[in-house]
């Protein structure tokens, strides 16, 4: 261990900036090294400073580490506050991730060996997970936080969007990829996307007046029923016909016109405003 | 005195790194002070220093498992500190152009050497090399060497771009050659 210890003055020095550049760089590498020369220098710097530091560092440390998928969209470019909310919702958990990931799978291995019976599971899945991860990503129902964040300013309707960013981003790619299991049918491997976006419009602009699950209840029930009519008729991709994915289009441009005329003017979702 | 008071630095992180508050609190008293003068050293914003130390501490707690475990915990600290100083200043020109850093001291030999480090520093021929230079010239010497920033932290800490780092570091290091070689002549 060394010998030499800083003196008082030049602790004092060099924390009000005073001290000689070469003495001061030197008592750096010092400090680096040497305990008790830390310990000394902290009598000569501020501790109320110091103390407002520490509660604050404090909070953060009781607030809990922040879970993976909030500090993956902070370094991602989300503000703090928007990524613990969007993180929060109750369909980006790992648990309903898994469960998604397990339908989606099942439903592509199903058209992928299933015939035509797998094709009509894959079709009547893959786009009402988009609809289902939106419909429990907010609302009274399924969000724990909700009255919490009714009370605090911060747009709902931000959130609500966020959210659902989220939960496309999540469970959209995964369906995809289940989609290319789809036997030599690859335009129904992706078209299937534009009936899940449309209805996720509608499940948004319609949230806007309606609770969002009983929404995309009532979608689903319709999806099902469609779905299970063209099977009947020996044809599931018929849901996919040409006419209908116009349909889809027109459907989903519309939810989002009207999302967007609503948006600003509603302060409560699931209740007329 | 507080619990944990004579547990050394590393103990007290792995204590840390288990979720105790307590030896965070030890670390903080501890190493907060140095930290805060030191930060104050290269950036006289009070308010950027203490969210630097915020981020420090709370990125201590988050990752206080990522410590290897060998060499100095508060030259890890430093570390942290520096880099997020540099992160913080992102193009903000908030930094002072400082003082120097002493080549020599910038890895030392063994702690034993110190002494002599911080001597020959002082008085010796590299000392007053160093005082030669031109205080830009001695911030980049600082940024680089010392707190072992890369080129492009260097720029972003200093708010000059990264090929004037490189050339006043290229031109300082040629006047200390010719000081010295000078000096001995």
């Amino acid at each position: 261990m060394t010998t030499w210890h800083a003196d008082e003055a030049l602790l004092a020095d060099y924390v009000s900036g005073d001290a000689d550049p070469l003495l001061g760089a030197s008592l750096e590498q010092h400090l680096t090294h040497c305990a008790e020369c830390r310990a000394r220098i902290a009598v000569h710097v501020g501790t109320a400073p110091l103390e407002a530091v520490w509660a604050r560092i404090q909070d953060h440390a009781e607030a809990g580490r922040p879970a993976v998928l909030e500090r993956l969209l902070v370094r991602l470019g989300a503000s703090p506050p928007d990524a613990l909310l969007v993180a929060k919702a109750p369909s980006l958990r790992a648990s309903w991730l898994f469960g998604l990931a397990t339908t989606v799978a099942f439903a592509g291995f199903g058209a992928a060996w299933g015939g035509t019976h797998g094709l009509a599971l894959f079709l009547l899945v893959a786009p009402l997970v988009p609809v289902a991860g939106v419909a429990f990503a907010y609302g009274p129902d399924v969000d724990p936080a909700y009255e919490t964040g009714l009370a605090a300013p911060y747009p709902e309707a931000r959130l609500l969007l966020l959210r659902s960013a989220a939960v496309l981003v999540t469970s959209l790619p995964l369906t995809l990829l289940a989609g290319q299991l789809v036997p030599n049918l690859s335009w129904t491997a992706v078209s299937w996307l534009l009936p899940a976006l449309a209805f996720t419009a509608v499940v948004l602009a319609a949230s806007t007046w309606a609770r969002p699950v009983y929404v995309a209840v009532v979608l689903g029930v319709g999806w099902v029923v469609a779905v299970g009519a063209a099977s009947w008729a020996r044809d599931p991709a018929a849901v996919l016909a040409p006419a209908l994915l116009v349909t889809y289009v027109v459907l989903g441009a519309v939810a989002v016109l009207v999302l967007c005329l609503r948006i600003r003017r509603f302060d409560r979702l699931g209740s007329s405003s | 005195m507080r619990a944990g008071q004579a547990q050394g630095d590393p103990e007290l992180l792995t204590a840390l790194a288990g979720g105790d508050l307590a030896a965070m609190r030890t670390l903080y008293d501890r190493h907060a002070p140095w930290l805060s003068a030191r930060l104050t050293r290269r950036c006289n914003n009070p308010d950027a220093v203490a969210d630097v130390l915020q981020d420090t501490f709370v990125a201590l707690w988050q990752g206080a498992e990522r410590w290897r475990g060998d060499g100095e915990v508060a030259a890890w600290l430093w570390g942290i500190a520096v880099h997020r100083l540099v992160s913080r200043l992102r193009g903000r020109r908030e930094a002072l152009v400082l003082p120097l850093e002493d080549l020599a001291a910038a890895r030392p030999p063994e702690p034993s050497a110190e002494e002599r480090v911080l001597l020959d520093v002082e008085f010796g021929d590299l000392g007053t090399a160093l005082l030669r230079l031109s205080p830009e010239m001695r911030a980049v010497v600082q940024a680089t060497v010392l707190d072992g920033l890369s080129t492009r932290q260097a720029a972003r800490l200093l708010g000059i771009p990264a090929n004037t780092v490189k050339t006043r570091l290229h031109r300082a290091k040629a006047h200390l050659r010719q000081d010295l070689a000078g000096g001995f002549a």
